[in-house]
C-alpha cells in the first residue's frame, strides 16, 4: 500500500488527465507511480518528457536501455520499476531468459555479446554506488567498444532509473511491505 | 580531473550550447554537468525540462525547494551538486554559509522553520536510502502541516537530486572544481 494516495481524478487538471491517459495509451506500465506523480503536475511532465527522450532516443539499441534500467531498479530493491522495464526489454527485442539474468544481482550472465554485459554491470555499480567510480571502469567501457557518448547516455539512463526509484520506494508504490528501518529521518 | 574529456564545445550543436549559456548566465558560473550532458542531446534536453519548470511551479517557495536539493545532494555525498546549489542559495536568498551546512545536514536553524527543517530530514533519508522512509514519516509530516502534495513536491527533489549526482559523481566532476570559476564551492 502507498504511503499517499494517488490524487483524485475528478480533481486533475483536464491537461493532466489527459497527459495521464496519453502516455497509459501508449505504455501501459508503472501507472501507479505516475499517478502520485500527478499531484505536482510539473514534476509529472518533467518524468514523461524525461522518460520519451532518455528511453526513446539515442545511439544504443533500445533494449539495452531498457535493460539497463532494469538492472539498475533491481540493484535498488525496486521489483516494480524492475519488472517493468524487463518488460519493455523483451517487447523491444531482449531475449527473456537473459533479461531475468541480469536482474539478479551479481549477474555476470553471458548474453548477446560481452560488451552489452559490460555496460549493463557499469550501470548496476553506478546505481548504488556512483561515487565509486574508477578509471578502470571507463577503460573497460571503452575496451569493450562503447564509445563516451554512448557511456554518458547509459548514465542518463541510470540517472532516470534513480529519479524512480526514489519516488517509488520512499512512497512504497508497487512495493510490498519492508519491515524496520536502517536509519533515522536525517541520518545517513 | 572528471573521468572522460569535456566535448570540444566547439562543435556541438547550437540548442546544446545554449542550454550550457543559459546556465553560465543563470548561475553566473559555468557547468560542468551541462557540458558532459552534451555528448548525449536527449539527456541534455531532459535536463531542460527536469529544473527550471519543477522549480518554477508547485506549492512549495523556490527557495525550499532549493534546500531540499541541496540536502538531497548532501545526503549523497555529491559536493559537485551540494556545492554549487549551496553557493546559489548564498547569492540568491541571502543565506550565510553555515546556516546551509547546518539545514544540508539536517540541523535545525533559524532559516528554515521546524516544519520546513522535517521536510527536509525526510528528503535527506529519500535521498540517500529511499526504502528507509517510513508511512510514519509521511505521517508526521502531514501532522507537521504538509498536504499530500507538498510531500510528493518535496520528494521530487530528493529524485532530481539522484539524477544529478548520479552522472557528476560517476563521472567525477568534483575533481574539476579547483578552478577560479568555481571559487565559492562550500
Amino acid at each position: 500500500m502507498t504511503s499517499i494516495d494517488p490524487p483524485d481524478p475528478a480533481e486533475l487538471a483536464p491537461e493532466t488527465r489527459d497527459q495521464l491517459a496519453a502516455f497509459a495509451g501508449e505504455h501501459g506500465h508503472f501507472g501507479e507511480l505516475r499517478a502520485l506523480a500527478a499531484r505536482f503536475p510539473a514534476a509529472l511532465r518533467a518524468l514523461d518528457n524525461q522518460y520519451r527522450l532518455i528511453m526513446g532516443r539515442g545511439r544504443l539499441d533500445r533494449w539495452v536501455r531498457d535493460a539497463v534500467f532494469a538492472a539498475c531498479s533491481a540493484e535498488r530493491g525496486n521489483a516494480y520499476l524492475a519488472h517493468a522495464l524487463a518488460g519493455q526489454a523483451v517487447r523491444h527485442g531482449a531475449n527473456a531468459d537473459w533479461i531475468k539474468g541480469q536482474r539478479v544481482q551479481d549477474a555476470d550472465s553471458a548474453g548477446p555479446g560481452d560488451s552489452v554485459g559490460t555496460l549493463i554491470r557499469f550501470g548496476r555499480k553506478m546505481a548504488l554506488e556512483p561515487y565509486k567510480s574508477v578509471p578502470g571502469d571507463i577503460s573497460s567501457l571503452h575496451q569493450a567498444g562503447w564509445a563516451d557518448e554512448d557511456l554518458v547516455e547509459v548514465l542518463s539512463v541510470v540517472s532516470l532509473s534513480a529519479y524512480m526509484d526514489i519516488l517509488s520506494l520512499s512512497l512504497r508504490i508497487g512495493q510490498q511491505p519492508v519491515p524496520g528501518r536502517t536509519t533515522e529521518p536525517g541520518g545517513k | 580531473m572528471a573521468l572522460i574529456d569535456y566535448p570540444d564545445l566547439g562543435r556541438i550543436d547550437a540548442e546544446n550550447r545554449a542550454a550550457i549559456d543559459r546556465f553560465a548566465r543563470e548561475h553566473g558560473r559555468p557547468t560542468l554537468l551541462r557540458m558532459m550532458l552534451a555528448y548525449s542531446p536527449p539527456a541534455q534536453e531532459a535536463m531542460n525540462d527536469l529544473y527550471h519548470p519543477v522549480m518554477q511551479n508547485g506549492r512549495l517557495s523556490r527557495h525550499l525547494k532549493e534546500s531540499l536539493l541541496v540536502a538531497a545532494s548532501d545526503a549523497r555525498e555529491c559536493k559537485y551538486c551540494a556545492g554549487g546549489h549551496s553557493l546559489f542559495l548564498v547569492n540568491e536568498f541571502g543565506y550565510d554559509q553555515d546556516a546551509v551546512r547546518q539545514m544540508r545536514s539536517g540541523g535545525q536553524n533559524d532559516g528554515w522553520t521546524a516544519a520546513e527543517t522535517a521536510l527536509v530530514r525526510v528528503v535527506r533519508v529519500a535521498a540517500s536510502e529511499p526504502r528507509s522512509v517510513t508511512p510514519e514519516d509521511i505521517a508526521a509530516l502531514r501532522d507537521a502541516g504538509w498536504s499530500d502534495d507538498e510531500i510528493v513536491e518535496a520528494l521530487i527533489m530528493a529524485s532530481h537530486s539522484a539524477w544529478t549526482t548520479t552522472v557528476a559523481q560517476a563521472l567525477h566532476l568534483e575533481d574539476d572544481l579547483g578552478t577560479p570559476e568555481f571559487a565559492g564551492y562550500f
